[in-house]
């Protein structure tokens, strides 16, 4: 059985995962610097820059032992790394070593597009899925509708205006004086809260698909502002309300206009749990099968890079030494 | 000396960055500074399509700095749209070499910009972003501004 090495570095996580080409995860290793860029309240590219090139190695080695594999000489069919979209400093960590690899082992390696690795990471966790499958795909960076007629044939139906759903968490979060990440703190409080206590615009009623959540982020400070009583837990909750309501709205619209078999929620915001139980309420109403991922497939991973590295082989071939890193590399770049 | 401008509504803001880019030469490096949901990445917007920016622009703030190609009657080919957001320290801005991005026939809008402006190691423009009681917001330019450019500047401030 051919198996290939999948390696990311585009933000937070160093990642490396051993992944067979029946998509059956055989390691997985996932080293985050999150704890030192709490302190300040969002990612720091150097500080995230320089962990990744103290963890790259070892958290490569223990994927491959994991794996069972020898982490000298491995018979490996491939590597694939995460090429963008992504900080230029972290990226280049990942695909320096992926070249490396490459180089010594005497195998053909493929650079990968961050965003179409979250579009496999489904396949990796569900068999039974089916295609055409809408997806959602919201993180710190990234907010897009895409709509796949099969893997690696994927369609943008819409995407942020301005800030990504990720984005707009931690910017509120750290407006409320929360922690970073945003999401998980404003999860948590929100379950607290009651929504609608704190009056937020609705926004995006266009019939398209794009998305937009730089004006409730700008609604949120504002109305803090005026109505001062308000109280953190209930703001938590009208602003996840919000969101999830925007993100819904649009995704229902999706599956009135295109007719799909399934649809998914990816990347960290998928983490969220007003998120996840509005795509199972739609999937029941819709008749179709859904596909939440697991904690550890919302986050940055290396399996899913794997994943759609082995794709990506198989349809384009190898990626050229002179490879370089697209910092801002768009999911529609990819064909 | 400052010169400012009213903007009541986002569209506002927009139209104040579309003109603003007319006063804009090739090596500018602009600070956006204000509050968050002051305006900064809307007046940005406006720029870009006052420098005919055909691709949407975005918050750069995960990716620290967005590259778009321009068309121009300006010799500006291309705006680096940046965000020191994140950023802590000195020497993670000086990393980014801002400087050396605008060298070619480019300009930089930074968001966030006064975090870092001791270390852009040249002249910078400022456009900063207030929010009045009643939500208007007003942007006042200041930085450096030779003679040419005040006289456009004035022009641009009675709009």
């Amino acid at each position: 059985m051919a198996v290939v090495l999948g390696i990311e570095t585009s933000c937070d996580e160093t990642a490396a995962s051993v992944v067979d080409d029946d998509f059956h995860v055989l390691s997985s290793v996932i080293e985050s610097s999150i704890d030192q860029h709490r302190a300040f309240g969002g990612v720091v590219p150097e500080l995230a820059g320089r962990a990744h090139v103290a963890t790259i190695g070892p958290v490569v080695r223990r994927a491959l032992n994991d794996a069972g594999l020898d982490a000298h000489d491995p018979g490996i069919a491939g590597i694939a790394v995460t090429s963008g979209p992504g900080l230029i400093g972290s990226l280049l960590v990942g695909l320096s070593a992926a070249k490396a690899y490459a180089l010594a082992w005497g195998v053909p390696f493929v650079g990968v597009n961050h965003l179409e690795g979250h579009l496999f990471a489904p396949l990796l966790e569900q068999s039974d899925l089916e295609w055409p499958l809408l997806t959602l795909l919201v993180s710190g960076g990234h907010s897009l509708i895409v709509l796949q007629s099969g893997p690696g044939h994927h369609e943008v139906l819409g995407e942020t205006i301005d800030d990504a759903a990720g984005e707009a968490y931690d910017k509120v979060a750290r407006w409320l004086g929360l922690g970073y990440p945003g999401g998980p703190e404003i999860d948590r409080l929100a379950q607290q809260g009651t929504p609608g206590k704190l009056k937020l615009p609705v926004s995006m009623t266009g019939t398209d698909f794009d998305l937009s959540f730089s004006g409730l982020k700008t609604a949120v400070v504002r109305a803090t502002q005026k109505q001062r009583d308000v109280a953190v837990a209930d703001v938590a909750a009208s602003f996840q309300a919000a969101v999830a309501e925007q993100l819904l709205r649009k995704l229902r619209r999706a599956m009135e206009k295109y007719e799909v078999r399934g649809v998914a929620l990816a990347g960290g915001v998928a983490a969220n749990s007003a998120l996840r139980a509005g795509v199972i309420r739609l999937a029941q109403e819709f008749g179709v099968i859904s596909h939440l991922p697991s904690m550890v497939m919302c986050t940055d991973n290396a399996a899913m890079i794997a994943a759609a590295g082995i794709y990506r082989l198989k349809s384009d071939g190898p990626s050229p030494m002179e490879l370089s890193a697209r910092p801002n590399w768009q999911l529609e770049d990819v064909t | 000396m400052t010169t400012s401008r009213c903007c009541a509504t986002d569209a506002d803001t927009q139209r104040a960055g579309q003109s603003f880019a007319r006063i804009l030469r090739s090596g500018d490096i602009v600070l956006l500074t204000g509050p968050l949901g002051a305006g900064k990445t809307t007046f940005a917007k406006g720029v870009a399509q006052g420098l005919g920016v055909t691709e949407r622009v975005t918050s750069p703030t995960f990716a620290m700095v967005r590259e778009h190609r321009c068309e121009n009657d300006l010799g500006i080919q291309t705006l680096q749209h940046c965000d020191v957001y994140r950023v802590e320290s000195l020497d993670e801005v000086l990393d980014l070499a801002l400087g050396e991005l605008v060298e070619e026939s480019a300009v930089a809008l930074v968001e966030w910009g006064e975090l870092a402006e001791s270390v852009f190691g040249r002249e910078v423009l400022r456009v900063s972003f207030e929010i009045d009681e009643d939500d208007t917001r007003t942007l006042l330019v200041g930085g450096a501004i030779d003679e040419a450019r005040r006289a456009l500047l004035e022009q641009w401030a009675d709009q």
